[in-house]
């Protein structure tokens, strides 16, 4: 029988999950170690942005557990099927963040507090996709950043940079 | 200033009329988001994402906004690579690019990296000042290369030769103690007799010539941490002891002599031995099969071999008898991969296998190589006395043209030979009567495992994975 905790959001929704699942954070492993994690853990994440958190955990966690039972490496196909499945499941992931970035960053934010490494480089790998290559304008217009430089001076940090914008 | 403002005013109109028409038109609208929250980020986190980026495209940002404006100096990684020259291949415009990252930086740099697939027109001079800066800021991973598309393969770039742009490590680098990783092309490693040692070295990797192996050999053996070591060399290798207690990864291709003696590496796993093969005299060939053997022996930890075919004459001359050999492999040996093996070599490998009572997975490449000894005939009439009692896998690429009846004749013996088979994978890329032969041979063979699954690949696009 597995070992069973309960998370708590910062709205106050209760979510039970496998300990395998969620120590894949540095951070709530400590607190269950230091004996910290009694009842609900209370975590300073909302309800939203846990279950997504809760949803990529899930899904490495199978990811591991698969890889630990085949101990022998002679289902190759049936590898690189799992592994496409596992590409086409990050895909979508990423598909959904890309079209929502308030849980795209939600999400960031989350990873480096509970510490999930893997889930935090995705996501930076993700975020590094979406403006590599792109020109300054569109960066903005991604991210909602307003500019606010004078032209004058966007054009003279252009100038002291000239050689990263040169096409 | 009313000039500014007002021009700033019909900015913000014309972004209002833009985003009406987005909403009408498109769904890419939903994806912005309402507050700008990129720019908050905790500096750690846009780091992570910064360092992801072309150097180029993270020096952009410096014009997104007043936020942005300085972000970018306190990278802690910084990897050019020459790509962003496009065609015209100007590397005086990266040289200009590295001085300009590295005179506006703050703060500590872990990372410095430099992919170049030019022929390095930078000069020793700005290598000299790079590093001299780069080592009074605790670098960590250092890595500098000339990155051609042959040096990928572990067969040798013939552009490269030992007179070529070879250049002097500046003896600063030898007092970084900070270094976890170092990686460095076409340089001359010649260490200040001041020199103790790095000591937290993890991962050294040298695409390089090699003046002195003693050199190479001391400089192994004073990094207690080393866990990876990765040696392309040039030029003829003399033999060389490698000595390092922590060191797990081995991959050396060149032109090597054995013996390379691995008896103080306890921790060993895996081990690549790959290249061309010295013009050596029959007596130091006798001498180098024992050294290999007992220092194999000695590898308690030893999951993986990946060896050129030539290495076989070391291990086992055809005239050798195998029980001769006293050899007993590591109890976690799991794969053994064997590259280019000339067709008559089939015998040997088989041989080979064998001596890894344990092997799981078998991994072959066959070449049509010219043959001087005529091995058909001790194939066909001998059959081991031992099996592969623990082979699972096996894949074997079948040389293209040439002499296909020792190739189904080692096919047979192998099918014969593994009661434990599980799958076996032929790559053949070979005229169409031949692959009819192939598997006309696969259907008709004994098979000593009942479970076997016999995978049939009509092209190449199967390779073996490489480091």
């Amino acid at each position: 029988m597995a070992i069973m905790y309960a998370l708590k959001s910062s709205d106050n929704e209760i979510f039970e999950v496998e300990q395998k699942v969620i120590e894949q954070s540095e951070t709530i492993k400590k607190m269950i170690e230091d004996g910290a994690a009694t009842g609900e853990i209370p975590l300073q994440v909302s309800s939203k942005t846990l279950a997504k958190v809760l949803e990529w955990c899930k899904q490495r966690q199978h990811k591991t557990v698969e890889n630990e039972n085949d101990d022998n490496k002679g289902k190759r196909k049936k590898e690189r099927d799992e592994d496409d499945d596992i590409k086409e499941w990050e895909n979508k992931f990423s598909d959904e963040l890309k079209a929502d970035k308030d849980v795209l960053f939600d999400l960031l934010l989350a990873s480096n507090y509970l510490d999930l490494p893997a889930l935090l480089s995705f996501l930076c790998q993700l975020v590094a996709d979406m403006v590599a290559g792109k020109m300054p304008e569109e960066i903005r217009r991604m991210f909602n950043i307003e500019n606010d430089f004078t032209p004058e001076e966007e054009k003279a940090i252009t100038a002291e940079h000239g050689w990263a914008f040169q096409p | 200033m009313y000039k500014y403002k007002k021009q700033r005013k019909m900015k913000a109109q014309s972004a209002k009329k833009f985003k009406g028409k987005r909403i009408q038109n498109s769904k890419v609208l939903h994806c912005v988001p309402q507050f700008d929250r990129i720019s908050d980020l905790p500096w750690p986190i846009l780091d992570n994402i910064l360092c992801r980026l072309p150097i180029q495209d993270a020096v952009r940002t410096s014009v997104l906004s007043r936020k942005w404006r300085d972000k970018w100096v306190n990278l802690s990684k910084l990897v050019f690579d020459d790509s962003f020259l496009g065609d015209k291949k100007d590397v005086n415009r990266l040289v200009y690019a590295v001085y300009h990252v590295l005179l506006s930086h703050c703060g500590s740099i872990d990372t410095f990296k430099l992919f170049t697939r030019n022929r390095p027109a930078f000069i020793d001079s700005d290598f000299d000042r790079w590093i001299h800066f780069l080592s009074r800021n605790s670098i960590k991973e250092l890595s500098l290369e000339y990155v051609s598309r042959e040096l990928n393969s572990y067969k040798l770039p013939s552009v490269f030769s030992a007179h070529e742009f070879k250049y002097e490590l500046p003896s600063c680098l030898f007092s970084c103690q900070q270094l976890t990783h170092l990686h460095i092309t076409n340089v001359l490693l010649e260490p200040p007799d001041t020199f103790h040692g790095f000591r937290n070295l993890v991962h050294l990797q040298l695409d390089t010539f090699v003046n002195k192996t003693e050199v190479l050999a001391s400089l192994v053996c004073v990094c207690p941490v080393l866990e990876r070591l990765v040696l392309k060399i040039f030029e003829n290798l003399a033999p060389f002891s490698i000595q390092a207690l922590k060191l797990k990864y081995l991959y050396v291709a060149g032109r090597l002599a054995l013996p390379i003696v691995l008896k103080n590496c306890p921790a060993l796993v895996d081990i690549s031995l790959l290249g061309d093969e010295l013009d050596i005299s029959e007596y130091q060939l006798q001498g180098s099969i024992c050294h290999l053997v007992d220092d194999l022996s000695c590898l308690t930890n030893l999951e993986r071999l990946n060896i050129s075919s030539w290495f076989l004459t070391y291990l086992y001359r055809w005239d050798t008898d195998v029980s001769e050999l006293s050899f007993t492999p590591s109890s976690h040996f799991k794969v053994l991969q064997i590259h280019s093996i000339c067709l008559g070599d089939l015998y040997r490998t088989i041989m080979i296998a064998s001596l890894f009572s344990n092997v799981q997975e078998l991994y072959v490449s066959a070449e049509d190589l010219e043959q001087t000894e005529d091995y058909s005939v001790k194939l066909e009439g001998h059959r081991p006395g031992c099996s592969f009692d623990r082979l699972q896998i096996v894949k074997i690429q079948l040389a293209h043209g040439g002499e296909h009846d020792l190739e189904l004749e080692f096919i047979k013996f192998v099918l014969a030979l593994s009661p434990k088979l599980k799958r076996m994978t032929i790559v053949c890329s070979d005229t169409f009567d031949f692959k009819i032969l192939v598997m006309e041979g696969l259907l008709s063979f004994e098979r000593a495992s009942a479970g076997a699954r016999i995978v049939f690949l009509p092209d190449d696009t199967y390779v073996f994975c490489d480091i």
